[in-house]
């Protein structure tokens, strides 16, 4: 009969269940009850954009003058504005506008940001100087400011406001990619990749950027929020998206000239809808960085 | 016996600038400096020095981890400085080297059997499903369950970690292994495993191993021949038995009479040195040993010793010999 080997600790190890790194990520983030708060939000907004089409009560931009100006009521649960419109239908198809807004621009920027970053970062000298200084000439202008400045001239619409938010959100990427990357090409692993005669561009992407994942994602998830308000603020200023498309901002816009009459529907629920959905990403964001980081989940 | 690395003049100097915008270099760290050895085929040569004596630079120089400042390094006949990366990639296969801290080599996101594969699907000695068996027999050999195959680095303990690193260093079969302190981060009973390990493989598949450590025990227990270094330069190159039995160099003699004896009434003429290692900045006029010397000379704070052959297979770089 075989004695079972105590010594040897392998053995003993394996008779557990085993728990992956994203095991324990997952694990570390549902520890934390804010995070699952923000995930919650997040994912309610994503639901409303994605199912305003179906779920909306009405059409959006279906105006009945007959009713206009209306304050919460059965037939309009959110009120209507000054063209009778529903304005939850508008809320929710602004959603859809708002979330593509805010999350394409920063995939787009998380692209360019890695890649100007991580190049940066891990080839260092005078393309590090280069690239970086650029990056800081970006810096140096507020980003709203800048946004308004490219807006004006390349004139409104979606199309512009993702590119306008993805350029101003490229040097936030590419810093926090360049210190991760600095930090990581010192390891060990990075010179191993060497002496078994891995080419620079596979060192870069596959074994540095591969552990600068989480600082990237919590970076680009607070982005996220960042470039929604962005886009409210640039809709607000009627730089942004045009009428009659709703989006959280042009429907604040539309509401600012009503509120000393006391019509406070119109600015109130927009406003709610882009506060619980910043509150969201950002307990998101914050979740995920701490579950990301090995330090503050135990093993 | 045939020599498979041969390192002549090897030197590395690390320029310290001052200045953000326009830097100029203030100083030179003298790293290595002027470095000559002989690496013989099949055999495991020891390179000592303390901290700051540059035995990680050189091994990393042989390697093409850095750039050297000047010299050459031939492998079998090679001189293999001067080509350009691309041209040396192939030639990587031939020497692999083992790190020191098996806790920041090895990729955390990657498997370790990914990490093992890796160098056998770069360098196309395999592909599909014959690296996964050759993974599997790699890590066989280097005595891990090849059942962890697709676990995490941080699932394993720092002496199976070591092992994986082994492995990958084994894996492209490679003719030299330079291995940094790969027992120093370990524990003693942990480091007694590893280096019969790094044994038994030199005598199943005729490896060569360059081994830096600061250990003298180590070193003793694994090295034939045993290279000295002090302050970038090498001081004494011997056979183990010559150098543990009669030291010739001051440097060498102080740091043998450092090695504790496992006997409470064992009397030793322990020779303390005095003062720090000085800067590799600033390095003294003469021998670079003179000032904490004490066998010191006059000759020592002018001339520089040359290395000399002074016994059969025994060289020393010191006036008094």
């Amino acid at each position: 009969m075989a004695t079972p080997d105590l010594a040897d600790p392998l053995v003993a190890e394996d008779s557990q269940p085993r728990r992956s790194q994203f095991r324990l990520f997952v694990d570390a983030f549902i520890a934390n009850r804010l995070a699952v708060v923000g995930l919650v939000l997040v994912l309610i907004a994503v639901f409303a954009g994605v199912t305003a089409d179906w779920i909306a009560p009405q059409d959006p931009n279906a105006q009945n003058l007959s009713r206009r100006l209306e304050p919460p009521s059965a037939d309009y649960l959110l009120g209507t504005d000054q063209y009778g419109r529903d304005l939850l239908s508008r809320i929710l198809h602004g959603t859809q506008v708002s979330l593509a807004v805010g999350f394409f621009s920063i995939v787009i920027a998380s692209g360019f940001g890695v890649l100007f970053g991580g190049i940066a970062g891990y080839l260092g000298g005078i393309i590090d100087d280069i690239v970086m200084r650029i990056m800081d000439v970006f810096l140096a202008f507020p980003a709203l400011i800048l946004a308004i400045g490219i807006l004006a001239v390349l004139g409104p619409s979606v199309g512009n406001v993702i590119t306008v938010i993805a350029v101003v959100s490229i040097p936030q990427i590419a810093r926090v990619t360049r210190s991760a990357v600095l930090t990581q090409k010192e390891e060990e692993y990075v010179q191993a990749a060497r002496v078994i005669g891995l080419p620079v561009h596979v060192r870069l992407f596959k074994h540095v950027l591969l552990n600068c994942l989480a600082p990237i994602t919590v970076q680009a998830t607070l982005l996220v929020a960042w470039a929604i308000l962005t886009e409210t603020a640039l809709s607000f200023l009627g730089l942004g998206v045009r009428p009659p498309t709703p989006t959280w901002g042009t429907i604040l816009f539309e509401g600012k000239d009503y509120i000393l009459l006391n019509i406070w529907w119109m600015s109130l629920f927009p406003g709610i809808a882009i506060m619980l959905t910043m509150l969201g990403l950002n307990f998101l964001g914050d979740g995920l960085r701490d579950a990301l980081d090995p330090k503050v989940r135990t093993d | 016996m045939e020599t498979l690395l041969s390192v002549r003049g090897l030197t590395k100097f690390f320029p310290v600038r001052r200045g953000v915008l326009l830097s100029r270099v203030v100083a030179q760290v003298r790293a290595v400096d002027d470095v000559s050895f002989d690496l013989h085929k099949g055999e495991i040569l020891g390179l000592v020095g303390e901290s700051g004596s540059g035995k990680t630079t050189t091994g990393r120089l042989i390697v093409r981890l850095l750039e050297a400042t000047a010299g050459e390094v031939s492998f079998e006949g090679q001189s293999i400085l001067d080509m350009t990366e691309t041209a040396f990639r192939p030639l990587r296969r031939d020497m692999q080297f083992i790190f020191q801290d098996p806790y920041s080599s090895l990729n955390p996101r990657l498997t370790v059997g990914h990490t093992i594969a890796e160098p056998l699907r770069r360098h196309g000695v395999a592909s599909g499903i014959p690296v996964r068996h050759r993974v599997q027999e790699l890590m066989d050999i280097v005595g891990l369950p090849p059942r962890f195959s697709n676990r995490y680095p941080h699932e394993f303990s720092g002496g199976q970690r070591q092992r994986i690193g082994v492995a990958r260093a084994l894996a492209l079969n490679p003719k030299l292994i330079v291995a940094d302190e790969p027992v120093s981060a370990l524990d003693v009973s942990i480091q007694a495993q590893v280096l019969n390990l790094l044994h038994r493989l030199r005598r199943d598949f005729g490896l060569s191993y360059l081994f830096i450590a600061h250990d003298l025990n180590v070193v003793q227990h694994l090295c034939e021949r045993i290279a000295v270094m002090y302050l970038g330069k090498l001081v004494e190159v011997a056979d183990r038995d010559a150098l543990y039995a009669e030291p010739l160099h001051p440097y060498t003699q102080a740091l043998i009479s450092a090695i504790p004896v496992p006997s409470p009434r064992a009397r030793r003429n322990r020779i303390i040195l005095k003062g720090e290692i000085p800067s590799p900045m600033n390095p003294p006029e003469g021998c670079y040993f003179h000032p904490r010397c004490q066998a010191r000379m006059n000759i020592c704070m002018r001339e520089r010793p040359r290395m000399r052959e002074v016994k059969s297979g025994h060289h020393v770089a010191c006036h008094l010999h």
